[in-house]
């Protein structure tokens, strides 16, 4: 959890400017929120306090864009871009991109003024721009152990290294180097036989297994259980994409 | 600061590619060592200017039949160290080949 805080206290510093920048340039936001997909605050800055906590509009957002998206998804088999809700006083815009959600409080009167329109342009440029400074931070790694140790809580190795071998974040008795270059050579090899990209590999023990899974285009994700039942296995590997499908 | 880099020993099968490395990384040298299937791995951490550098060595088979696996172990790496065996002119005359894969 230490980590974690770091993180984000790192990662709310880069995008806090961001949001100033805006906040300063427009009259009509009066405040922006910003948070992960799985619903934890990275930073929150608003000209005037809401009733509502930092971490319940971030979690209030995190949930309105799971539906959204679902509403969507199953309704139009579309992709979520961005949900806009008009009260009296006030407009709510949340946006979904790659790794965040963002939701914008803005003053009804002013933003209809100025076109509500360029307000949604200009706020999911800057819902990309911190995607982007998010992609690069460490917190999707810190949200990817975190789930995978919820869901398979006997994981005893854990591991996201790159394609090539460069560890990025292991939790494991063995040496780092060793196991991230075991990992990528063995992602790699499974690439040749398989000619083509390797989705998954399970080597498994008589009481163990290790898991090795794509994470995304640079990376791979490798676990180790105390399992080798083939249906709790394949359980896990429903859980890993699950996962990683919420979190990248 | 930390610093982590990837290495790579590569040349013909016998040349001493792995003693060579175990003599590195373990300070001792081997009299007898078996062919390497593939890769194998070592690790080496030093300092240099303050910096905390982990060496990630990979350590490719010589052997004819693991080559065409070897470039995938290539990529990313930071550095090469390719060997050849001054009494075996065959090992000289495939470096060309070794720069190849690690490229």
């Amino acid at each position: 959890m230490e980590d974690q805080d770091k993180i984000i206290e790192e990662l709310e510093s880069d995008v806090s400017e961001l949001i100033e920048k805006e906040l300063e340039s427009s009259s009509a936001i009066i405040g922006i929120n910003v948070g992960t997909p799985e619903g934890t605050k990275i930073t929150s800055r608003f000209k005037n306090p809401i009733n509502m906590s930092v971490g319940e509009v971030t979690a209030a957002n995190s949930s309105l864009v799971f539906l959204s998206s679902k509403m969507l998804r199953d309704s139009l088999n579309q992709d979520v871009g961005y949900n806009l809700i008009t009260g009296k006083d006030r407009i709510v815009l949340s946006i979904l991109s790659e790794n965040i959600t963002m939701i914008a409080y803005l003053n009804r009167e002013l933003a209809d003024l100025e076109g509500l329109d360029s307000y949604i342009n200009r706020l999911q440029k800057l819902a990309l721009q911190i995607s982007a400074i998010i992609e690069t931070s460490d917190i999707l790694k810190e949200e990817i152990f975190k789930g995978l140790k919820r869901a398979i809580p006997n994981t005893l190795v854990l591991a996201i290294i790159t394609k090539d071998g460069l560890p990025i974040k292991i939790q494991s008795t063995m040496p780092e180097p060793i196991l991230s270059a075991m990992i990528a050579a063995l992602y790699n090899l499974s690439g040749v036989l398989l000619e083509s990209g390797m989705e998954y590999s399970i080597i498994g023990g008589v009481n163990g297994s290790v898991i090795i899974h794509e994470l995304d285009e640079n990376r791979i994700l490798a676990l180790a259980v105390p399992e080798s039942d083939e249906r709790k296995l394949g359980s896990y590997i429903a859980k890993i994409k699950a996962i990683i499908l919420k979190v990248i | 600061m930390k610093m982590f880099m990837k290495i790579i020993t590569a040349g013909n099968g016998g040349v001493g590619k792995t003693t060579l490395l175990y003599r590195y990384v373990e300070g001792k040298f081997l009299t007898d060592t078996k062919a390497t299937l593939g890769v194998e791995f070592f690790w080496k951490v030093f300092n240099a200017k303050e910096k905390q550098i982990d060496l990630q060595l990979w350590d490719f088979g010589g052997q004819q039949v693991f080559r065409h696996i070897l470039k995938n172990y290539a990529s990313g790496a930071n550095g090469a160290l390719i060997l050849f065996d001054l009494t075996n002119k065959s090992s000289l005359e495939h470096i060309d080949e070794w720069v190849d894969i690690c490229r």
